[in-house]
C-alpha cells in the first residue's frame, strides 16, 4: 500500500519558486488500477515521479508498505519494488529488446543465464516473440516498444508500475493492447498500477480515478467515463 | 563484475564514440610523449656538445698578444699542473745545448743545438719518432736526463740510439726589463732514447734538434739554484661547462685577466681561452632547454584540459543513458564507476599504443611513459566525475521530465 499524506512539492528555478503540488492526500492499494487525470501542467507527472522515488516531497510524507519514502533507499526501491513506464518508452537504444529487459534482472544480481531466461518469459508474457526480442528499439513499432518497457518494469520483481501517459505515442489499436496488458497485471498478478493520463479510454479501464488540478488532488471519483 | 561486463559491452555498442575517444587519447598521449622526448634529446645533445666542442686555453701576456717566448713563473705552471679541471697540458721552453764549453752569450751564434724542454712531442711537428725499446712519449714526463734528437744530430755526434751524450746546457733567464740572457752551465750526460727525421719544410728545418723532459731541466735548475722559466703553456678543459670554475680557480692562483691596454711584456701571467664557440652553442642549448621546461607544464596542462573537455562532451552526449540508469535504480556511484571504467579502458588502449610507439621511436623510458599514462587516466577519471556531478546536479525527477 502507498499512503500519501498531505504532500506538497516545490522546486526552485533560476528566477522563481514553483509550487507544483499542494496538500495531496490519497491511498493506493495492490490489486488495483488507478488513473490520475487532469490538464497539462496540473502536477500529475510530478506526483507520479514522487511515487517512483525520483525525488522526495517538500512537505508531507509518502509511506510505501509502512516505510516513509525519505527513509527508503530510493535506488533500491526503483530497482526492486516500483518501476516507471514512460510515454516515450525510454528504452536503451543500443540494447535489444531482450537486453533491455535483462538489464534490471542483472542489476538485481541475477546471473546472465538466469536473467536471459526470465527476460524471455516476461517478453513472452507481453506478446514479444523470440524473433522480436533480438530487435533493437528502432526496429520495433510503438506498441512493441511499450510492451518491452512494461516487461522491463515487471523485471524489477516489484508489484508497482507507474505509467506516465503510456499510450501517448500509440495508435488506438496499440493503446487497447497496452491498457489490456496493464489491467491483466492488476487482475492476475495483484500489481498496483497507477497511470497518469488525459486519455478517457485509458482512464475508463481504471478502478479508481483521481483528478489533479493546480497541484491539488481532487476527491476520488467513481469512473466518470462510464 | 556486472558493471565491468556492462562497461565492455557499452564500449562495443558505442563503437564510433569509442574509436574516436581511443584515437584522441592515443594522439594526445603521443603528443605528450613527443614533447618529453624532445626535451630529453635536447638535454642529451647538450651533454654531447660538452664532449664534442673542446675549449682550449693558453698562457699569454697581459695584453693577450703573445703566447710564446714568454716568461712564465713556476707558480703559474704549478697552478695549471694542479688544476683538476684541465687536461692535455702542454708545456715548452727553449733550451740551448752545446757539445763543448762556450761563453753563454755566444750560444745562439755558435755551433749549438736548439732544444725544447717539453712534456709532449705535440710541442713539435715531429710525429715519426723512433724510440729506444722500453721508451715512449711518456718518457717526456720523467725527471731523468733523457733526450730525443734529430737524425742529423745523431750523425753529427757520431752516436746512436741508446747511447749517452755529454752536453752543456745554457740556462736562460729574464731580468726585470724582460731581457733574456744565458748563463754558463755544467756538462750533463743525457741518454738518447729516440730520434726523428725532420721533414724537408721550413717549419721542421727551424725546429728543435733536441727534445728533453721539462721536469728534468727544471730539476737541474733547482739543483743549481736557478729559476726556471717556461716559454709557453697550453691546455684543454676536461668539461667545457666548467669554464667559469676554471677561470675562478686560476684567478685565485694569481693569473690576471687580459687587459688589452696594458704595457706589453713577456710575463706569462694571463690566460686566453678559446671558448666563444662553446659558449655560444651552450647558451643556445641552455635557452632551448629552459624554454622547454617552462613550456612543458603549460602544454601538459593544456592537453589535460583538452582530455577533460573531451570526456565531458562524451558524457553530456550520453546524458539520457545516465538518467535511464538512475531511473532504473542503479546507484549514482555505480553509474559513475561504469562510465569511468568505460573511459579508462578505452584510454588505456590509447596510452599503451602511444607508449609502444614512443618506445619504438627510441623515446621515453617505461617509468616516464607510465607516469604520463597515469596522468592521462587520472584526468579522464576527474573529467568523468565532474561531468557526472554536472549531469546529476539537479533533481532526478526534473532532469527526467526535462528530457522526456
Amino acid at each position: 500500500m502507498i499512503q500519501v499524506n498531505d504532500v506538497g512539492y516545490t522546486y526552485q528555478t533560476k528566477y522563481q519558486k514553483v509550487e507544483v503540488l499542494k496538500n495531496v492526500t490519497c491511498t493506493f492499494e495492490y490489486g488495483k488500477y488507478y488513473a490520475i487525470v487532469g490538464e497539462s501542467g496540473s502536477g500529475k507527472s510530478t506526483f507520479l515521479s514522487l511515487l517512483a522515488g525520483l525525488d522526495t516531497p517538500t512537505i508531507g510524507e509518502i509511506v510505501i508498505d509502512g516505510v516513509e519514502i525519505k527513509n527508503l533507499n530510493r535506488d533500491e526501491y526503483r530497482s526492486q519494488k516500483a518501476a516507471m513506464v514512460y510515454q516515450s518508452f525510454y528504452l536503451f537504444p543500443l540494447l535489444t529488446a531482450l537486453e533491455n529487459v535483462r538489464f534490471p534482472l542483472e542489476l538485481n544480481g541475477l546471473s546472465k543465464k538466469k536473467a536471459t531466461e526470465k527476460a524471455r518469459l516476461l517478453l513472452n508474457q507481453v506478446g514479444i516473440n523470440e524473433e522480436l526480442e533480438k530487435h533493437y528499439p528502432r526496429m520495433l513499432s510503438g506498441g512493441e516498444q511499450q510492451r518491452v518497457a512494461i516487461a522491463r518494469a515487471m523485471a524489477t520483481g516489484g508489484k508497482i508500475i507507474l505509467a506516465d501517459e503510456p499510450t501517448g505515442n500509440l495508435d488506438s489499436k496499440n493503446e487497447k493492447i497496452i491498457v489490456h496488458l496493464l489491467a491483466e497485471l492488476v487482475k492476475k498478478e495483484n500489481y498496483m498500477v497507477i497511470v497518469v493520463t488525459h486519455n478517457p479510454f485509458v482512464a475508463e479501464a481504471a478502478d479508481r480515478i483521481y483528478h489533479m488540478q493546480d497541484g491539488m488532488l481532487g476527491e476520488e471519483k467513481a469512473n466518470v467515463y462510464l | 563484475m556486472f558493471i565491468f561486463r556492462t562497461a565492455v559491452e557499452n564500449i562495443r555498442r558505442h563503437k564510433r564514440k569509442s574509436i574516436l575517444f581511443f584515437m584522441a587519447c592515443l594522439l594526445l598521449s603521443l603528443i605528450m610523449q613527443v614533447i618529453l622526448i624532445n626535451l630529453q634529446v635536447t638535454e642529451r645533445e647538450y651533454l654531447e656538445i660538452r664532449r664534442s666542442i673542446p675549449v682550449t686555453g693558453r698562457v699569454t701576456n697581459l695584453t693577450g698578444t703573445s703566447s710564446s717566448r714568454l716568461v712564465i713563473p713556476e707558480k703559474n705552471i704549478a697552478a695549471i699542473e694542479n688544476c683538476d679541471f684541465l687536461k692535455d697540458k702542454l708545456y715548452q721552453a727553449p733550451v740551448w745545448f752545446t757539445n763543448h764549453e762556450i761563453d753563454s752569450k755566444d750560444v745562439r751564434m755558435n755551433n749549438s743545438y736548439y732544444g725544447l724542454a717539453t712534456n709532449s712531442a705535440e710541442a713539435t711537428s715531429y710525429k715519426e719518432i723512433t724510440w729506444l725499446e722500453g721508451e715512449s712519449e711518456k718518457s717526456l714526463s720523467d725527471e731523468e736526463l733523457k733526450i730525443i734528437v734529430s737524425k742529423p744530430l745523431l750523425e753529427a755526434e757520431n752516436t746512436s740510439l741508446g747511447k749517452d751524450l755529454d752536453l752543456y746546457i745554457h740556462y736562460q733567464h729574464c731580468d726585470a726589463y724582460d731581457v733574456i740572457s744565458y748563463d754558463f752551465s755544467k756538462q750533463h750526460t743525457f741518454r738518447i732514447i729516440g730520434f726523428y727525421t725532420a721533414n724537408d719544410n721550413e717549419q721542421d728545418r727551424q725546429g728543435a734538434d733536441i727534445l728533453v723532459p721539462y721536469k728534468a731541466i727544471t730539476a737541474l735548475h733547482k739543483e743549481e739554484g736557478r729559476r726556471y722559466l717556461m716559454d709557453g703553456a697550453s691546455f684543454s678543459l676536461v668539461d667545457p661547462a666548467e669554464i667559469n670554475a676554471v677561470k675562478e680557480e686560476m684567478k685565485k692562483t694569481g693569473y690576471l685577466s687580459i687587459a688589452p691596454g696594458a704595457v706589453p711584456s713577456r710575463k706569462g701571467n694571463a690566460l686566453l681561452f678559446e671558448d666563444s664557440t662553446f659558449i655560444k652553442t651552450a647558451t643556445n642549448f641552455e635557452d632551448n632547454i629552459r624554454l622547454n621546461k617552462i613550456f612543458l607544464p603549460v602544454l601538459l596542462g593544456a592537453l589535460l584540459v583538452v582530455i577533460y573537455l573531451l570526456v565531458n562532451m562524451l558524457m553530456q552526449s550520453r546524458r539520457e543513458e545516465y538518467l535511464l540508469y538512475r531511473v532504473m535504480g542503479m546507484r549514482r556511484r555505480s553509474v559513475g564507476v561504469l562510465f569511468c571504467l568505460e573511459h579508462i579502458l578505452i584510454a588505456l588502449g590509447g596510452v599503451i599504443v602511444s607508449l609502444i610507439l614512443s618506445m619504438i621511436m627510441g623515446g621515453t623510458s617505461w617509468m616516464q611513459g607510465a607516469i604520463l599514462s597515469l596522468l592521462v587516466l587520472l584526468c579522464i577519471c576527474v573529467g568523468t566525475m565532474i561531468a557526472l556531478v554536472s549531469i546529476g546536479r539537479n533533481s532526478l525527477m526534473l532532469a527526467v521530465q526535462k528530457n522526456d
